[in-house]
């Protein structure tokens, strides 16, 4: 027979993570239920938890790259915005190759928005757009590492956990 | 994390979380302070090549390409990025002290409370 060992439980994360149920004695746990399915089932926990890191961390990545490109367009519509006469510039046409570029004063400037489509916007408009895209990114990357946090909370607690179930085996096996 | 004693109370567990999370944090924060420091250089040594080099038209990077301008906008443009880069290089680096002496902190309770059952050192 295996029940359900209630190891889990709902927590307050905004992304709805379950919180590792935390007990003082380890004992009465093992005794109640027995010390093999509660390993199964704690490592089974365990590896949930691992995964779901390991998620976060590659979104994390992704995160983390879409910034500096977000960044740049930003450096660059502001410095577009800024001079009075044209622009003259360098620029990667394709890799290993540069050519110049003579950029007269436009009011308005195009912008990629993906999915093949490109928008031409006024300057003014285009900063704001790329700064709600820029405030986006860091408020997503922020809460991708407040989950990561509390992640780790859990996986800890996790750990320590089957460290002290396997410990209390390894004791009471010695004693008896 | 090696075994620790059988029976914990809740406070210490969210020490051993914090320490645990602390450690992780701790880690991305150099990475972040090397970051910083080597583009903290790169932009200390344009300005120092910039004043060599004694140009008038000077090309600067900006996003992805190189612009061609003054070398005073560029000399007052680079001044404003080595400055605002400083000052977030010192953020970090106070935040790093911050958290390493918490982490030593609750390494030296940790020790003391639990010994040799617990091990609190990187592998």
């Amino acid at each position: 027979m295996s029940q359900t060992i209630p190891l889990s439980q709902p927590s307050s994360n905004p992304r709805k993570i379950p919180s590792v149920v935390f007990f003082e004695h380890v004992g009465e746990l093992v005794a109640q239920y027995g010390a093999d399915p509660l390993l199964k089932q704690l490592n089974e926990l365990y590896s949930k938890y691992k995964f779901m890191e390991a998620q976060l961390q590659r979104s994390k990545q992704v995160l983390r790259a879409k910034l500096p490109d977000i960044t740049n367009a930003l450096e660059m519509v502001e410095y577009l915005q800024s001079t009075q006469e044209e622009v003259k510039v360098d620029f990667q046409l394709s890799d290993c190759v540069w050519t110049k570029a003579e950029i007269p004063q436009t009011p308005s400037v195009a912008l990629w928005l993906g999915a093949n489509v490109m928008l031409e916007y006024p300057h003014e408009e285009a900063i704001d757009l790329l700064r709600k895209n820029l405030g986006n990114a860091e408020s997503a990357l922020e809460s991708t590492n407040e989950d990561l946090k509390f992640l780790k909370e859990q996986i800890t607690t996790c750990e320590v956990n089957l460290s002290r179930v396997y410990n209390y085996t390894v004791i009471s096996r010695q004693g008896k | 994390m090696a075994a620790p004693s059988l029976d914990i109370l809740k406070e210490d567990q969210i020490r051993i979380n914090k320490y645990s999370y602390l450690n992780m944090q701790n880690h991305e924060v150099q990475r972040e302070l090397k970051i910083s420091e080597e583009k903290v250089n790169a932009l200390q040594d344009a300005l120092d090549e910039l004043e060599i080099a004694m140009e008038s038209e000077v090309r600067i990077m900006i996003g992805e390409s190189f612009v061609l301008c003054s070398e005073e906008t560029a000399l007052s443009r680079l001044e404003k990025l080595r400055d605002a880069k400083k000052e977030e290089l010192s953020n970090l680096r106070a935040q790093a002290e911050i958290s390493q002496k918490e982490m030593s902190a609750l390494k030296t309770y940790l020790y003391a409370k639990f010994g040799s059952s617990i091990n609190l050192e990187e592998d």
